[in-house]
């Protein structure tokens, strides 16, 4: 399998929406009149490959994928999950080749559900933004009657934190316009968080952990995440830092 | 199995599970199957939900030789709120069980998802049936429009038993109904237009158009 980077092939905003968009010309040629699913996807074939799958990097390509899909109409993703799978979300059962526990890809499927808000509601939409970067950033919108509510902004710049000699991480703002009709000062924000794209362990989502060890599976608040930011709206901007490897959720909600 | 039986449910799986829930207003609903479906052979005597025999030149990660037993079904009795899809075996693996097994399953199978039946499936990836890396299952002349015939032979098969056996199931809009074709994506030996142009639909119980990526 040569050729495949967390980088180029799942880090990669263009080829994901490449992927998801000729499914969308199938669902046109057809016009089925019934709801278009992925029936089973994840990020490379094989069930995955270590290093790649298994990786935050890839719980980051999962919300991009997952969103992309929500924005041109897809109406439901079965992640594929299987024992000892280098994709699976979570390990459900000590194995001799995996351990029992929560996988770096369900956090992306946390963020994700996060960001989607209660789907028992009929008027949620949720739009891509379309970035001019380096093809390796995704923003999204989501609306609630036509207003809009959230923005997830995913900087999938790659950064590595276990070599022997980490080069400092880097970070991008994104100017977010936030329109004066909807009268907001501030935005709350919730971020996804790792130490780098290469991490299998260690995540939060704003401050929660979900893994085993802890409370098998249910939320934990880690002490030493910070969670509760907030940034003012200034000229109608509102300007979000995101490390490399990062995913953000900006609440517009009062 | 990853939910567990009835004596030992995977509680850590359901609290996962119910965390997506808890943010999405939703809980997630589960799609079983995938390759494996089309290998599993049913032994009504089998004490074992699952006995899989692993062929490492086929595949490392799942079995390629399964059977499964009447306590299998026993995962569909957990995970409160969980809604399932089963997936019947269409693609066969050579064995001359197959039908056999469709035919007892069937009522295993509605009797266990009921009240939360999401929607049934039969076959996976079949247009990967001539070319398989795990196995060639029919030859590579293999037409949409075999894929059709089967598919109706196996689906109306399934819609008449459970009406004999399971008259108050239900899937969607009332009835009960597949996703199909299943096929692994846009770019492959069968063309999943072709298939729908060849009348897959035509009986109308196809609730949702699944696709692989």
């Amino acid at each position: 399998m040569s050729g495949v980077t967390l980088q180029d092939t799942l880090m990669n905003h263009n080829v994901t929406m490449r992927h998801v968009e000729a499914h969308v010309a199938e669902w046109s040629a057809i016009g089925p009149g019934i709801p278009y699913i992925f029936g089973e996807a994840n990020s490379l074939y094989n069930q995955g490959r270590p290093g790649l799958s298994n990786t935050f990097g890839a719980a980051l390509w999962a919300i991009d994928f997952c969103l992309y899909s929500a924005s041109v109409g897809i109406g439901r993703i079965h992640l594929h999950m299987g024992t000892n799978y280098r994709y699976q979300s979570w390990q459900p059962i000590a194995t001799e080749h995996t351990t029992i526990g929560t996988k770096a890809p369900y956090y992306g499927n946390i963020a994700v559900a996060a960001f989607l808000g209660d789907q028992r509601a009929t008027n949620i939409q949720i739009a891509h933004f379309p970035l001019k970067g380096t093809g390796h950033e995704a923003a999204y919108g989501s609306y609630t009657s036509r207003e809009l509510r959230k923005i997830m902004v995913i900087n999938m710049n790659a950064y590595n934190y276990s070599v022997a000699d980490p080069s400092p991480r880097g970070y991008r703002v994104f100017a977010l316009p936030v329109s004066a009709e909807l009268n907001i000062r501030a935005v709350t924000l919730h971020r996804l968080v790792a130490n780098g794209s290469d991490a299998i362990t260690g995540i939060t989502w704003d401050g929660w952990s979900y893994n085993y060890e802890l409370a098998e599976g249910k939320p934990v608040r880690l002490p030493n995440v910070t969670i509760g930011e907030k940034l003012q709206v200034q000229n109608g901007l509102v300007n979000v830092p995101v490390w490399d490897s990062e995913a953000v959720i900006v609440n517009l909600e009062k | 199995m990853i939910s567990g039986n009835n004596s030992h449910p995977n509680n850590f799986s359901y609290n996962l599970l119910n965390n997506i829930a808890d943010l999405q207003g939703t809980k997630p609903y589960i799609r079983v199957g995938g390759n494996t479906q089309d290998y599993a052979v049913f032994n009504s005597s089998l004490k074992a939900a699952l006995v899989g025999t692993f062929d490492s030149s086929r595949s490392a990660d799942y079995p390629t030789t399964i059977v499964i037993g009447p306590s299998f079904f026993e995962s569909y009795n957990t995970w409160p709120g969980i809604q399932f899809s089963h997936g019947f075996n269409l693609g066969g693996n050579h064995d001359y069980r197959v039908f056999d097994t469709l035919l007892q399953t069937i009522p295993l199978a509605c009797k266990a998802l009921q009240g939360r039946m999401y929607t049934l499936e039969y076959g996976n990836e079949a247009d990967a049936y001539p070319t398989s890396a795990q196995g060639q299952v029919r030859p590579l002349s293999y037409t949409e429009a075999n894929y059709v015939e089967e598919w109706h032979e196996g689906t109306q098969t399934i819609r008449k038993i459970i009406r004999d056996v399971c008259p108050d199931a239900r899937s969607r809009n009332g009835a009960v109904g597949f996703m199909a074709p299943s096929f692994t994506g846009v770019n492959n030996r069968l063309s999943a237009r072709k298939a729908w142009e060849a009348g897959l639909n035509s009986f109308r119980d196809i609730h949702y158009f699944s696709s692989h990526l």
